[in-house]
């Protein structure tokens, strides 16, 4: 038995040796293995769909600009034209797909209205890009929440305004001038006719034709040198159940450090009890054995406070240690998604290239995300749990040496107070003394120093 | 042509020696050596229950304070357990172990589980969240556990 398993192992360790040297030849004389390539970066975006090829943007745009201006009076018109580019402040936007722009003329202003649709997510990223370039000629002034701007001023040319509101992937930009009148009219009328024309014209081709800022939607396009992928919000909770009672913290909390110690009794010192003169003109002698005293002060000999019974605290107090919250945590996770439909007015709407993506990666991703926040929040909240459970200790500690503190601190306080109020007691008698030998030089009292005479 | 030829006759080779050496005939030390390397996940400390399947994604962490101390952990339970499973079979493990514990729906559609157990003057607290399933995976099952000294004072019921 024993022969037959030597020889399977001696086998085996020839065959072994045979295997890796032949792997070992066959390797080191093979070409080296040629890297995947990996995919280029993308900087710009795909070149739009030519406009024979008909893309539902296309029903969009077509008279759009003309369309909002019809509720001004004009008093010159002129034909649209397309493929114009979108411009504010001299700074192009890049990337539109599609665009329409009209000039028309009022009595008192010249108007210029274009209407420019974008890949999916696009119009975000190109509406940053106009209110930074506005940014440049004047103040911006925003809407809240909304992906909307006016910008307006003053120069040698007259007044000028300019309004940008984004609706899914279009974009209007209008802009108005006028030599001595508010050109800000205008545009009201016309920014005011976009918001019912252009939902309107998007209602059947726009998943979301709104103007509402979003965060995300410039990063899903993905030709932007920003594209991130769909992500989204995921709100993660950690529910934690309190430990202490409402009643049981304030039972912690209501004990304040207070001192306990108590010096002694003030004792009356009649020596130091000052001498009172008689009043002016009255006869004094130079002895002040007899002369009348006032009330004898009541003071505390310093030598003879004895200090708390408990050791004089080495180090200062530490602060009052705080009861954590922690009973309920809500967080927000950023987690990718499949972008099925597409941002803005989704993928559909100017024939926009979907990006690849597994589901199951996105997924992977997303889970990743939200645990990563979940761990964040349980390592918080377990350290918060175990402070929570040490405080009420970890006070009536604090609260012990913060006694002890206020029994010493009061301590110090009557010493200096003794000492002071000793000091006091002492220069009163002293300043009375002298007084006396000052009106005893004389034998008699003097009588009060004569009033200052007022200048005249 | 011929190197992958050679490649494939040398490893073939190889499993030949291989399965000589895993025959019947294999030393106890080998076997040893196999069953080390199918170690379970790691467990959670203090008898604190994992979900059936499930395993550690992070912790314990453990926390100290003078008074008390603690730890916290993240677990990720199997994708075929549903949230009421997990909540319900961690409940009676903990209740078997003596925890007494309430449980109770999160407004995200996960349970919260909050056990208490005393031994003599000291009492530990367990916080538990089984949220709903992650994409592409079971419920997330977050731990937080401390003990400490048990409040002695005269307090009413939880706030």
């Amino acid at each position: 038995m024993n022969q037959h398993r030597l020889a399977y192992v001696a086998m085996g360790g020839a065959l072994a040796l045979i295997s890796v040297a032949s792997v070992g030849f066959a390797m080191s004389a093979a070409p080296d293995p040629v890297a995947a390539p990996e995919p280029a970066p993308i900087e710009s975006g795909p070149p739009a769909p030519p406009s024979a090829i008909p893309i539902p943007a296309d029903a969009v745009v077509q008279g759009a600009s003309t369309a909002v201006t019809k509720t001004i009076k004009t008093a010159d018109d002129s034909a649209p034209t397309s493929a114009r580019p979108v411009r504010v402040c001299d700074q192009e936007a890049q990337g539109w797909v599609r665009s329409e722009t009209v000039r028309v003329a009022t009595k008192q202003s010249a108007l210029t209205v274009q209407v420019a649709a974008w890949r999916a997510g696009a119009a975000a990223g190109a509406y940053s890009d106009l209110v930074e370039a506005a940014q440049d000629c004047g103040p911006v002034y925003p809407a809240e929440n909304l992906d909307q701007f006016r910008t307006g001023s003053t120069t040698s040319d007259g007044l000028w305004s300019i309004g940008v509101q984004r609706f899914g992937d279009v974009l209007v930009v209008a802009s108005a001038s006028s030599l001595n009148s508010d050109p800000d009219a205008v545009l009201d009328k016309v920014m005011k006719s976009a918001k019912t024309e252009l939902p309107a014209r998007l209602s059947s081709v726009c998943i979301d034709p709104s103007s509402t800022s979003d965060k995300y939607l410039a990063a899903r396009d993905p030709y932007s040198p920003d594209y991130n992928g769909y992500q989204r919000d995921v709100k993660t909770s950690i529910v934690s159940a309190p430990v202490l009672s409402k009643k049981e913290i304030r039972l912690v909390q209501a004990e304040s450090p207070t001192a306990t110690w108590r010096g002694p009794g003030g004792v009356s010192y009649p020596q130091w009890a000052p001498l009172v003169l008689p009043p002016p003109g009255t006869p004094i002698s130079a002895d002040t054995s007899t002369a009348p005293r006032g009330a004898a002060p009541v003071l505390v000999d310093p030598a003879k406070i004895v200090g708390p019974s408990s050791s004089q605290p080495s180090g200062a107090l530490g602060d009052e240690p705080q009861l954590p919250d922690f009973e309920q945590k809500n967080s927000v996770a950023t987690a990718p998604a499949v972008d099925t439909d597409g941002p803005g007015c989704g993928w559909s709407f100017t024939a926009t290239v979907s990006p690849v993506v597994t589901e199951e990666e996105v997924n992977q991703q997303a889970q990743q995300e939200i645990l990563s926040q979940l761990i964040k929040d349980t390592k918080k909240q377990g350290q918060a749990l175990v402070e929570t459970v040490a405080w009420p200790q970890e006070r009536a500690e604090w609260l012990k040496a913060a006694k002890i503190q206020a029994d010493w601190n009061a301590y110090y306080a009557a010493v200096s107070n003794a000492r002071a109020t000793t000091a006091q007691a002492k220069a009163a008698y002293d300043t009375s003394v002298a007084a006396w030998q000052a009106a005893a030089v004389t034998g008699v009292v003097p009588g009060p120093p004569p009033a200052p005479v007022p200048a005249p | 042509m011929m190197r992958p030829a050679l490649m494939m006759l040398g490893l073939s080779i190889a499993c030949v020696g291989i399965a000589a050496c895993g025959s019947p005939q294999a030393t106890p030390e080998a076997t040893a050596s196999v069953s080390a390397s199918t170690t379970t996940a790691p467990e959670l400390p203090d008898g604190i229950p994992l979900p059936v399947g499930g395993s550690v994604i992070d912790g314990p962490n453990t926390s100290k304070e003078s008074q008390a101390t603690g730890w916290s952990a993240v677990a990720l339970a199997s994708p075929t357990a549903d949230v009421a499973s997990v909540s319900a079979e961690l409940t009676q493990e903990l209740q078997a172990a003596g925890w007494v514990d309430e449980v109770s729906p999160t407004a995200d559609a996960g349970m919260s589980i909050s056990a208490t157990r005393t031994v003599g003057d000291t009492t530990s607290w367990l916080n538990v969240n089984v949220t709903p399933p992650l994409p592409e995976g079971g419920s997330a099952v977050t731990y937080r556990f401390a003990t400490g000294q048990t409040p002695s004072l005269k307090g009413g019921g939880r706030a």
